[in-house]
């Protein structure tokens, strides 16, 4: 009984092998990886306009096979549909490939200015739903152009063009770009979500043109510059931009490139009002110096850190400036901190936040701090007499 | 006959508790405070088990069919019996179910769920033909495995950086959604569960053996919880965390250690598939050793008929994931859990209690 | 043969004797009938050493013919009349001397048969340790164990086995080290031994081991005097059986088969180091291939992009799925290195060159299997030459295919349900007597931690 018991289940098995190879096995070779998904508004009004990016193993060559010096053309293959839903759009993009499409390589989904501007909230539920979505897809938004526009420009030192916006929003500055944050942040109560905005410069390459601020799941506005420098940094990303600046009666001015934001934020409730107080402390080291300060002077660095924290703070100012007057949109997450220490007091005003919200002061109380300055005091071409010391 | 050693027995109750929880998650209901419901649900569950092992020790050489006679009459007694092995037969469903649904999900989504929990159901019922003492050992073997899997979890998800303490607040700002997901939600599931072992515990351990082991595997299992809790809750939120029908899942699939370990599902499945496949076979082995007390027959002559239902039973239970879950965290807990895991052994212990000091006072 | 007594008191009875003996062992070349007075020696010429026999028995028979004593200098000497023992006894090389008027006949060992000198291991080598093995010739091979350990704790027990072969098998164990439990349960499975003829230590091994029917050796096979002596001292017996140099163990966990002797050889951080690294090469050697093959049919979201376009480039160009690319690697490597093993010496150069850069490179540029998969299968092949222990490797190799198929057919599922069943067979598994896979299960914390890191001699 024993012996024949052991013999079934070898038989079984092999049984079992022979009927299941066929189900769920997809060769590579017979597989189709989306790199990215570009959203437009389509031609016809109401239907959204979907590129996706497909690599081409074939013209990646493998390891061992150099490549011809010139810049060779990205080695994908554009599809092109338009479609209802972007459900529909992926099963259009089926039908016209000999390959199974399998999106779980996808990192980035680029949606253009136009269509965010009209609401992103029915794309969003079928990239999160099916699990070979992944959830840290990053999400971008094409300024000022198509989606698909972007991603037709070549991109410099990387063989594929979604390394470029994944590098950039994920390793360059951890922007909170991504579908998981997205999704946190509009589902905290008191906080909107934001996401990177690219463009094209006039020579027609990419790059990251600063931070899209969404509201109610429709972009409202860009934050550039220097104010997306610092959005990032008080959200937790990395900085690294460039501050300019300057003492007065002393001509020329200094360049910091902003280390780190060292943020502590409080909130308080007094006479039934919010009250906001942000320490933040600023990190920076000077590598430009185009006035004759010399730098090894601890009184001349005094004096640029205050310039150094007065700068940063206008910057704060202006940013939430643009938050609150412009843009109405609670995008670092007041309401949030509110919600976070004080839920009882959020569950009354919870209603009346966004009314609210755009009159909040805050107090700022910035410091800063020049770490570096490089390894030269004086600039080397000055002669001494012109140093000012 | 004892046959395992504490260390066994801690393993077997160990990868019973954890179970189907590595992935499903504690107590997701109640959002950002389920690690509170977690911490909770371990010390009630600890009671629980504290309990059971009370029952174990009024007659040490009897199993949950023998206690059951003793307490209830022989007519009452055996048809409860009969009625408990319906009921492990059905736990042991609802989790090959799971198994089913879980690898139809994320790893082979056109394979027939039949064959998937065919296969399944031929290891657990090799596993039953075997016996106690290889089942501990078995246990054994894969407690170390689950320790390190979960370890490496840990610090890969640490690692990529998607950790942010900050969303586990705002800390408990409303009790009842906690006390609500604690009972009868998450003492039931998992601990009640461990019930099943009353069925043949007089061939593991003597009482006291069985208690200790039972507390520290209780212990054990309730700090893996609270920590993945609040693994998964600073990663992913508190509303995805409730929405996701995979929390830890999810959670996982979110590691990216130094842009190159990425997307380790299967390794999650796997810490889930050796859980799991702790659970049915506990499962099933009680409902044969129930048989085997009832009808005086070989444990090993009921396996596979047992195993036979119990396919049936995960492939006809329900139509698909979703009510299958409903079912799980509404019905079965209210009308199967709770009154035979919780209340009849507490009923149980009562009598036998009362039994015995009549008894003395008459004597 | 009818058990005859010898009678000798005659020249008749010697007459019949011989003709006996030649009727016996047939009338061969190398049968030597030699008459020394009133005495007949009878020896097996190549078997038995000439020159002692000139010296330790003609010389004292002739000289003392006439005072009629008989002595011979022959140091080890045994007396019969029973005419079985005494053609067994000619077989084994011991010169017979029947006397004329004696109704015994004297047994003289004077064997001394060809046999090599010692030599270096062949299968277990180690850099460090000694480099002796185990000969053909049970004595010889005995005195090497007693040269170790010197202990007067060390015993045997003999048997014999087969009435054509007649092969010794002795039983070494050592007294109050061994548990009693094991030196009896080995001693009642050697004592149902019935089997005729007897070549070599296996076909004792398949009869007294548990399940020999299964892939997972439950004896381990040595031919290192050290690693003999070693078990010996940790309470373990040997089987050692006469014209083969390989000595069995008992009992053997799956453990074991882990452990290379130059374990003992090596500092403790040096061993733990090996250790580790043999442990993550071998799980490799089992899991690789079906790893690969899962990930990338099944599961490939599991490897980063980059790495999953450039396996997909070197894949674009293999027809086949990489199932079968797998089986097809794998039976060719498995095909070199049986061949390497069994081809004559001076060939083996040739061979490895025609295996590394014909198969190897052609493949890859004819475009059959794609050089992932050559990777993988290599790095496999290497992996699973670490395994110190021979006959496991045959299990995991099997192990591996099965795994590959599951693999082939359900993925990772299908990896996690071959490990499972292959776990829960192990854990049924026993060696005279001991769980296979202590002291993992059951848990014997003492041991475990001398498996995980090799334990530093302590110091006094």
């Amino acid at each position: 009984m024993k012996r024949k018991i052991s013999l079934l289940v070898p038989v079984l098995l092999l049984t079992v092998w022979i009927c299941t190879g066929c189900w769920d096995r997809k060769e590579i070779v017979d597989v189709a990886f989306v790199m990215i998904t570009t959203l437009d508004e389509g031609q016809t009004p109401g239907f959204y306009r979907v590129h996706a990016h497909i690599a081409e193993p074939k013209r990646i060559g493998g390891p061992g096979q150099s490549s011809s010096g010139q810049k060779q053309k990205e080695p994908v293959t554009d599809l092109v549909t338009e479609a209802r839903n972007v459900d529909e759009a992926r099963s259009n993009m089926e039908q016209m490939l000999s390959r199974d499409i399998v999106s779980s390589h996808r990192r980035v989904f680029l949606i253009g200015e136009a269509l965010a501007r009209r609401g992103i909230k029915d794309l969003l539920d079928h990239i999160s739903r099916s699990p070979m979505n992944r959830i840290s897809t990053l999400l971008v938004v094409a300024e000022n152009t198509k989606a698909e526009k972007l991603i037709d420009q070549q991109v410099p030192l990387e063989n594929f063009g979604v390394e470029l916006f994944r590098e950039l929003s994920f390793r360059k500055t951890h922007l909170p770009t991504s579908l998981k944050d997205y999704f946190i942040a509009s589902t905290t109560p008191g906080q909107q979500p934001i996401t990177a905005s690219f463009a094209t410069t006039k020579e027609n390459e990419i790059v990251l043109s600063g931070i899209a601020i969404f509201r109610d799941n429709r972009l409202v506005g860009f934050v550039k510059g220097k104010e997306a420098v610092v959005l990032t940094g008080i959200l937790g990303g990395k900085t690294g931009g460039s501050i300019t600046i300057h003492i007065s009666q002393v001509k020329g001015d200094l360049s910091i490139r902003l280390d780190r934001l060292k943020v502590q934020r409080k909130v308080a409730i007094s006479n039934g009002e919010p009250k906001f107080t942000f320490q933040v402390k600023a990190f920076g080291r000077i590598l430009d110096n185009r006035t004759n300060l010399d730098l090894s002077n601890p009184e001349i660095i005094r004096k640029l850190n205050k310039a150094f924290a007065d700068e940063m703070e206008g910057t704060f100012q202006s940013l939430f400036h643009r938050l609150q007057k412009d843009f109405r949109t609670d995008s670092y997450g007041l309401g949030a901190m509110i919600y976070k220490k004080y839920p009882g007091y959020w569950k009354r005003i919870e209603k009346d936040w966004p009314e609210m919200y755009p009159d909040q002061t805050l107090k700022w109380q910035v410091s800063a701090k020049i770490t570096g300055v490089g390894s030269i005091g004086a600039p080397l071409f000055i002669p001494e007499n012109e140093v000012k010391k | 006959m004892k046959t395992l050693s504490t260390w066994q027995l801690y393993g077997l109750l160990l990868l019973f508790l954890l179970g189907t929880s590595v992935v499903f998650g504690i107590a997701s209901t109640a959002k950002q405070d389920a690690w509170i419901t977690a911490f909770i649900s371990t010390f009630l569950g600890a009671a629980l088990l504290w309990l059971y092992s009370k029952l174990y020790e009024t007659h040490a050489d009897k199993n949950w069919s023998g206690l059951l006679m003793v307490s209830f009459g022989r007519f009452i007694g055996s048809i409860l019996c009969v009625a408990y092995v319906f009921i492990f037969i059905y736990s042991a469903g609802r989790d090959l179910r799971d198994i089913g649904e879980l690898t139809n999900t994320f790893l082979l989504p056109k394979t027939p769920i039949g064959i998937t929990m065919a296969l399944f159901q031929i290891l657990v019922s090799y596993i039953c033909y075997a016996g106690v003492e290889r089942m501990g050992r078995l246990a054994e073997l894969n407690v170390p495995i689950i320790f390190i899997i979960f370890l490496l979890e840990v610090i890969l998800l640490v690692a990529s950086g998607t950790v942010h303490l900050s969303l586990l607040t705002p800390v408990a700002e409303e009790w009842k959604p906690i006390i609500k997901a604690a009972i009868p939600g998450n003492l039931t599931v998992p601990f009640a569960e461990a019930f099943a072992f009353a069925a043949f515990w007089s061939k593991t351990m003597a009482p006291k053996g069985f208690r200790k082991a039972a507390l520290l595997s209780c212990a054990t299992a309730g700090l893996i919880f609270i920590i993945l809790d609040i693994l998964a809750i600073s990663t992913i939120g508190p509303e995805l965390f409730a929405r996701s029908l995979f929390p830890l899942m999810t959670t996982f699939h979110l590691v990216n250690f130094a842009d190159f370990i990425q997307n380790i599902d299967p390794f999650i499945v796997t810490a889930f598939l050796i859980g799991v496949l702790f659970k049915i076979t506990i499962f099933t082995y009680a409902s044969c050793a129930m048989i085997s007390d009832l009808w005086k027959v070989n444990v090993k002559s009921a396996v596979i008929p047992v195993s036979v239902i119990i396919f049936l039973f995960a492939f006809y239970m329900t139509e698909s994931l979703i009510s299958h879950l409903f079912t799980g965290h509404q019905w079965v807990t209210w009308v199967v859990f709770m009154p035979f895991y919780v209340i009849l052994p507490m009923f149980a212990l009562l009598i036998i209690k009362l039994k015995k000091m009549i008894g003395m006072g008459e004597s | 043969m009818v058990q005859q007594s010898i009678r000798l008191s005659n020249w008749a009875d010697l007459e019949q004797f011989t003709e006996e003996l030649k009727r016996t062992l047939g009338s061969m070349p190398d049968l030597v009938f030699r008459s020394v007075g009133a005495s007949l020696i009878v020896y097996i010429s190549g078997l038995a050493d000439q020159q002692r026999i000139e010296r330790e028995i003609v010389d004292p028979l002739s000289a003392n013919q006439e005072t009629g004593s008989l002595f011979i200098k022959t140091p080890s000497v045994q007396m019969t009349d029973n005419y079985q023992q005494t053609v067994q006894a000619i077989l084994s090389g011991m010169a017979a001397v029947a006397i004329c008027g004696k109704d015994q006949v004297i047994l003289a060992n004077v064997a001394a048969s060809p046999k090599r000198g010692v030599s270096d291991p062949q299968i277990e080598s180690s850099i460090l340790g000694p480099q002796e093995a185990f000969l053909e010739d049970l004595d010889t091979n005995i005195a090497m164990i007693r040269r170790i350990t010197k202990s007067e704790k060390f015993r045997m027990k003999v048997w014999h086995f087969g009435s054509v072969a007649h092969t010794e098998a002795r039983l070494l164990y050592f007294d109050q080290v061994a548990p009693d439990e094991l030196v009896a349960e080995i001693s009642k499975r050697l004592d149902s031994v019935h089997l005729e003829d007897i070549l070599g230590s296996n076909y004792i091994a398949e009869t007294i081991k548990d399940r020999p029917l299964s892939w997972f050796p439950t004896v381990q096979k040595t031919e290192r005097p050290d690693v003999v002596s070693n078990a010996l001292m940790k309470g373990r017996v040997a089987v050692i059986v006469n014209n083969t140099p390989i000595v069995l163990l008992f009992p053997f966990t799956f453990w074991n088969a882990f452990e290379t002797v130059e374990d003992i050889y090596l500092s403790y951080s040096s061993a733990t180091f090996l250790r580790w690294i043999r442990a993550f090469f071998i799980l490799s050697a089992l899991l690789l291939p079906s790893l690969y093959v899962a990930i990338t049919t099944f599961h490939n979201e599991m490897l980063p992009t980059n790495l999953l376009l450039s396996i997909a480039a070197s894949r674009e160009a293999s027809p086949f799925p990489a199932l079968v690319e797998a089986l097809i690697m794998e039976s060719i490597f498995e095909a070199i290195r049986e061949a390497i093993v069994r081809m004559p010496r001076i060939l083996v150069q040739a061979v490895s060159v025609v295996g590394a850069l014909v198969i190897g490179q052609a493949i890859v540029q004819a475009g059959i299997v794609s050089i992932p998969m050559i990777i993988v299968v290599s790095i496999t092949g290497i992996a699973s030459l670490m395994i110190p222990h021979y006959e496991t490797t045959f299990a995991i190799r099997i192990l591996r295919i099965i795994l590959l198929l599951m693999a082939g057919g359900l993925g990772f599922f299908g990896i996690a349900l071959g490990l499972f069943f292959t776990q829960v067979y192990l854990t049924g598994l026993r060696s005279a007597g001991m769980p296979y896979l202590t002291p993992v299960a059951p848990f014997v914390w003492k041991s475990l931690k001398n498996l995980i890191i090799r334990q530093p001699f302590e110091r006094s």
